[in-house]
């Protein structure tokens, strides 16, 4: 289990701080997606938590040790996948996984193989420079499985993919989640975490203002809808209904009886249109 | 593609500093360096075979003797040191043709002479006084031999009283130039490029961020530092073998332990205290003046070397001056080992370790673990 506390986090000390109080648990096995804009304060909180950042204020542990107190052998379980590919361009793709493979003392998954999963068998011999943003990315997700982590922290791993081998990326994730990874995922794409994530958490301006499930969020924070088209004299009318409201609902109730529906289908909000209902802002 | 996939994952018994090491070695490789100092190495190499062993110079001073008798050009004209001219028309052509050239025209007699010095370019006051001692102590020694000539002293004292010289140390004789310059081009791959290579290949690394992906990994900073370090002292070591190679086929017979050590340290101590200094920047461009400043002071010993009146104290302070005179002591065995150098060596690369574990450890791989 990963237990943040109060974090707090002020790059230049001057009180501006990158992230603000921000307290949540993740417990193992789960995909815990880290929603926000950029600039929220997404990369921070992964930063104190992988260790690349010294922790100013506030606690991080695993398992009840706290991080600065893990060692390096902590990341002997743990990969890290970052948003901008970070790779040896002169090396080739296997030769990127080979030698970060070799920096783990346990076992680790077989190069070549993870290659085949992202879809690089044929390109592993070919140098990273050579390869195109999607494949550099799916390169970075790759060295992070390598080590058979059981904690994963995600940073975008599906930007500039296209949708099919977004998909397979996907599939990997879910599959870890299933053989009892951690996952922490962050992201912007809301689909994805409406799709990967148990729980998420919404972060704003160093702040979470939200955190559940997706579908408690979306009972909380969204409005149910029945879109209804019915056939008038030929032309098609459109209503758009809240059930919750009783004049509503008794409208829906007479569109039925009046036998003209063609189309219903009911709505549930997004988590895109709460999170901008509860920021007021967009993800872009 | 179905050899490499039984070959695909590293061996597990491994230590991670033998794969960075192996990651180091191939981008060594791939990045041109190796090529690079592979180029410098036959250039010192040719150097040091086709160095001569003097270089003979022409006079620079052309006399013209007009004393009584002409007693310099009777006494000196046969020997190659002192060149005359035949009129004074034909001193201030030839001073014309070279401005580098000083003539000196003496006039009068032997016992009172009149010396005009004529000069294309200012003379420093310290190389007029030189001048001045020059030609009197050529008087001196015709008026000598004039006297001798008369009252039949000894050949001996005919050649001048020049002070009797006691050296406290055994002398070794005078090298001949290719071994004058054997330690600069053996220190010079770590002195300067060494700590510029090294630069380069931390530049490259912080723009393509894998510096972070290292840091989320077990391995440790130390086994970053010993990777680097022995990528590029065996590559020093490399091009000193071959540079020492063309120096053994020249004739040079040098305490090879000592001179194997010397580049050893000069190649570590250089690669520990670039990797520290480049940790400061974020590419070549914002190094390049403070990096230059140091490859400037670093190449001043070798200048040193090569025009020994050039010997100013400060040239110890630099960091390539302590294993250069090793370097020159153990490429002429003989004498006592000398303490100074010795010491400063030592300071050198304990410093440069101390300095590269702090810059790494706050800086370059900073990190909370």
């Amino acid at each position: 289990m990963i237990t943040v506390q109060n974090l707090r986090h002020d790059y230049e000390g001057k009180g501006a701080c990158a992230v603000d109080d921000i307290s949540f648990t993740i417990n193992d096995g789960m995909i815990f997606g880290f929603l926000g804009p950029s600039g929220a304060g997404k990369s921070t909180v992964q930063g104190l938590m992988t260790g690349l950042l010294a922790l100013q204020e506030g606690n991080i542990a695993y398992d009840g040790v706290p991080v600065n107190r893990l060692g390096r052998s902590f990341f002997q379980r743990v990969g890290v996948s970052f948003e901008h590919p970070n790779l040896y361009g002169k090396l080739s793709g296997l030769e990127n996984l080979r030698y970060y493979a070799g920096l783990f003392d346990g076992p680790t998954e077989d190069p070549l193989d993870l290659l085949a999963k992202v879809g690089l068998h044929d390109a592993a011999g070919r140098r990273a420079a050579a390869y195109s943003k999607g494949m550099k990315q799916r390169l970075v997700f790759a060295r992070a499985l390598v080590n058979k982590p059981n904690i994963l922290f995600l940073d975008e791993p599906t930007s500039g993919l296209d949708p099919s081998t977004a998909e397979r990326i996907k599939e990997l994730i879910l599959q870890k989640r299933d053989e009892g990874c951690t996952i922490f995922l962050t992201t912007h794409n809301m689909a994805d975490a409406d799709r990967l994530c148990d729980v998420v958490a919404f972060l704003n301006g160093g702040k979470i203002v939200a955190m559940d499930a997706p579908r408690e969020l979306k009972l909380a924070y969204g409005s149910r809808s029945v879109r209804v088209e019915e056939r008038i004299d030929g032309r098609i009318s459109k209503h758009t209904l809240f059930p919750e409201k009783p004049e509503e609902a008794a409208k829906l109730k007479a569109l039925i009886d009046g036998g003209r529906i063609e189309t219903m289908h009911s709505q549930e909000a997004t988590l895109e249109e709460i999170f901008i209902k509860l920021t007021g802002r967009g993800l872009g | 593609m179905k050899k490499s996939l039984r070959s695909a994952r590293p061996p597990r018994s491994r230590q991670p500093v033998f794969t960075l090491l192996e990651r180091d070695s191939i981008l060594l490789w791939r990045n041109g360096h190796v090529l690079v100092t592979a180029i410098l190495m036959v250039v010192m190499m040719t150097l040091t075979l086709l160095l001569p062993e003097r270089i003979a110079g022409k006079p620079k001073e052309l006399v013209l003797d007009q004393l009584t008798g002409s007693p310099l050009q009777s006494a000196y004209a046969a020997q190659a040191k002192l060149r005359f001219a035949s009129d004074e028309a034909g001193l201030r052509a030839s001073l014309a043709d070279d401005p580098g050239l000083t003539g000196i025209i003496l006039r009068g007699t032997l016992e009172q002479p009149q010396a005009t010095i004529l000069a294309g370019a200012h003379l420093p006051d310290s190389a007029l006084a030189l001048l001045e001692a020059s030609i009197d102590e050529l008087l001196r020694r015709t008026r000598n031999s004039a006297a001798a000539d008369t009252t039949a002293v000894s050949a001996t004292s005919a050649q001048g009283t020049m002070p009797a010289v006691h050296y406290l140390e055994a002398q070794r004789p005078e090298p001949p130039l290719y071994l004058r310059g054997l330690p600069v081009f053996l220190i010079f791959e770590a002195g300067i490029l060494g700590f510029l290579l090294v630069a380069v290949f931390v530049f490259q690394e912080k723009q393509e961020g894998t510096l972070r992906a290292f840091l989320v990994t077990p391995a440790k900073r130390s086994a970053y530092l010993l990777s680097k370090l022995a990528t590029f002292t065996l590559l020093s070591l490399l091009y000193g073998a071959g540079v020492l190679a063309a120096g053994l086929l020249r004739g040079v017979q040098p305490n090879l332990a000592g001179i194997l050590l010397t580049l050893t340290a000069a190649a570590a101590s250089l690669t520990l205290l670039g990797l520290g200094f480049a940790t400061f920047f974020d590419n070549l461009s914002q190094w390049f003046f403070p990096g230059l400043g140091v490859l400037v002071l670093n190449m001043a010993p070798f200048l040193g070397s090569v025009n020994p009146v050039f010997q100013p104290f400060w040239l110890s302070l630099a960091p390539s001056w302590p294993f250069l005179k090793l370097a020159e002591h153990f490429l002429q065995p003989g004498g006592q080992l000398p303490i100074l150098p010795l010491i400063l060596a030592a300071s050198w690369l304990a410093g440069s370790a101390i300095f590269c574990t702090l810059a790494l450890r706050f800086k370059l791989l900073k990190g909370a673990a």
